[in-house]
């Protein structure tokens, strides 16, 4: 399983699910400069970026994945903004082509000889941080159910689709264990759906990173999402393994009470299909001028 | 089959064949060879999958490489790929690029790299090569494998290898990874230079001392039958046995007259 070669002609899925809702517009905790909903939105513009490049020869970027981004909060539909959106599904050439925005920045680099030189680099944008409404967590997750039994219906040998979902607080429209099941249920000849949960907090509270079993989660809504998070397999274990987080074989996708840097592992890992080097992102902005 | 420079005492004779990676035509296949056969000088890379502009990496490193003499010491070989890195990164500067290729641009090209010189100007044919990263110099004699380099086993195959960056200054830790390895060639001896899943899959046939395999292979590189030989590899791609990427080999065989 989780070893089907993803090709132009064998494609796979990535559905970048995300908590838009009104309590996204809280601070991170000791950090009052900073919206939950803006630092996701960074994330998520460097996840889509990272995607684009790894599928990038030379002048042309192949079609190895279609990602789709749904936001739920005051509306449940896709996050893209620009050209592409109301698209649900977008390949990633459609990715890299129409960006709401490529912003230019300068980044600093080692220059070879000991110092350092100024280079120009440019940063695209494809969603904006919003944060607004109720959290119908299960419509969103319908939507996403039906986007993948298409998929997985029109790629049947294919690499099975992976969903990353990031939330902030309890569904405002029901338990969402039922549709998680049912969107864990659905698979390829390659084996079922990936989906990979974590959950974010404005409070102070200790993080609980990739667990094998529910005892360290007391509260409900957690082991919900804990019950609805594929386990990792053996190629997302490994490149954990390169950021230096603990998880091991038996460790579910979920995240729970994460900090900053635990929501940019979220997507390195979750992103690493095939054992890919994760993208570390933050090491390279961290030199930005 | 090409015939390349004789000496008075020895004959060389050469197949190559380039298969690419399935799903893939042979113009997206990132391994490359050149051959120079008045200076016998023969070259073998493999550009990396996930690399900006592999292919021409590769190929400007192979074809850049026969034209030089010497450049086989590791240091005198570094020279050689800074400024090959140079050129190629002024060609992309002349290009007008969207920005994802622009940045992955900056992160330049990589690729592994092997070269042997073959010298015929003396009673003993002598060799020299000098290799970075996981393309391979495997010398076999009498249908079996005497020398392999700069990976020795099938299990030393790795997701990561060294690659010779067209950036050096990103990787200078480079320079201190490049192999370098001489000796005599003896009547009848076939250098095959390989690109890393050939490479593997040929140790391993001689590691499980599948023999007929083996001679099965070199059979039909030495027919220089194409056709038989891309579905020789098709099959062994079906069954496992060889990892699906693009395929490189070329064969030099020695033969005293």
């Amino acid at each position: 399983m989780y070893a089907a070669q993803i090709t132009r002609s064998n494609p796979t899925c990535i559905v970048l699910l995300l908590d838009q809702s009104g309590s996204m517009s809280d601070p991170f905790s000791g950090d009052t400069s900073s919206k939950k909903s803006d630092f996701v939105a960074e994330v998520v513009n460097h996840t889509l970026h990272d995607l684009v490049i790894r599928c990038t020869k030379t002048e042309e970027v192949r079609n190895y994945y279609y990602v789709a981004v749904i936001g739920y909060g005051r509306v449940v539909g896709p996050a893209f903004r620009g050209p592409l959106a109301s698209r649900n599904l977008v390949s990633i050439s459609d990715v890299a082509d129409y960006p709401l925005q490529v912003k230019s920045s300068y980044k600093r680099v080692a220059d070879g000889a000991g110092g350092w030189v100024e280079i120009p680099v440019r940063y695209p944008v494809w969603i904006n941080p919003l944060a607004d409404g109720k959290t119908p967590m299960c419509e969103a997750l319908n939507l996403t159910k039906n986007i993948l039994e298409n998929w997985v219906a029109e790629h049947p040998q294919g690499f099975p689709p992976t969903v990353l979902h990031l939330t902030d607080g309890e569904s405002s429209d029901g338990d969402p264990d039922y549709v998680g099941r049912q969107i864990m249920s659905l698979k390829t000849a390659d084996g079922p759906v990936l989906i990979f949960n974590c959950h974010i907090t404005s409070l102070r509270r200790e993080k609980i990173e990739y667990p094998s079993d529910e005892s360290a989660l007391s509260d409900g809504f957690a082991r919900t999402l804990f019950q609805i998070s594929s386990h990792l397999p053996e190629n997302f274990l490994a490149a954990a393994a390169q950021l230096g987080v603990k998880a091991s074989p038996g460790s579910r996708g979920f995240v729970f009470n994460a900090d900053p840097s635990s929501i940019v592992q979220f997507y390195e890992i979750g992103t690493s299909l095939t054992g890919m080097t994760p993208y570390r992102w933050m090491d390279d902005r961290s030199e930005s001028a | 089959m090409t015939s390349p420079q004789k000496s008075q005492r020895w004959r060389l004779t050469l197949n190559q064949f380039l298969h690419p990676k399935s799903g893939n035509s042979v113009s997206e296949c990132e391994d490359a060879i050149a051959v120079d056969s008045a200076s016998n000088r023969f070259a073998l890379a493999d550009g990396a999958t996930e690399a900006f502009d592999a292919r021409s990496w590769a190929h400007q490193l192979v074809t850049a490489w026969v034209r030089e003499k010497d450049c086989l010491a590791p240091l005198e070989f570094w020279t050689f790929v800074e400024e090959q890195g140079r050129i190629l990164s002024a060609s992309w500067s002349r290009m007008k690029l969207p920005w994802y290729s622009e940045e992955k641009a900056r992160g330049g090209s990589f690729a592994a790299f092997v070269g042997i010189q073959i010298d015929l100007n003396s009673e003993a044919a002598s060799w020299q090569s000098v290799a970075v990263g996981d393309s391979c110099l495997v010398q076999v004699r009498n249908n079996k494998l005497v020398r392999a380099l700069p990976v020795a086993s099938s299990t030393q195959f790795g997701a990561t290898p060294v690659l010779a960056p067209s950036n050096t200054s990103l990787q200078p830790e480079v320079a201190l990874q490049i192999g370098f390895d001489k000796g005599q060639l003896e009547d009848g001896d076939l250098s095959l230079l390989l690109s890393d899943a050939v490479a593997a899959w040929i140790l391993r046939l001689s590691e499980d001392k599948n023999e007929r395999a083996l001679a099965e292979f070199l059979n039909l590189l030495k027919r220089d039958d194409e056709a038989t030989l891309a579905e020789f590899f098709e099959n062994e791609r079906a069954s496992q046995r060889l990892k699906d990427d693009d395929i490189a080999v070329l064969g030099i065989e020695a033969v005293r007259i």
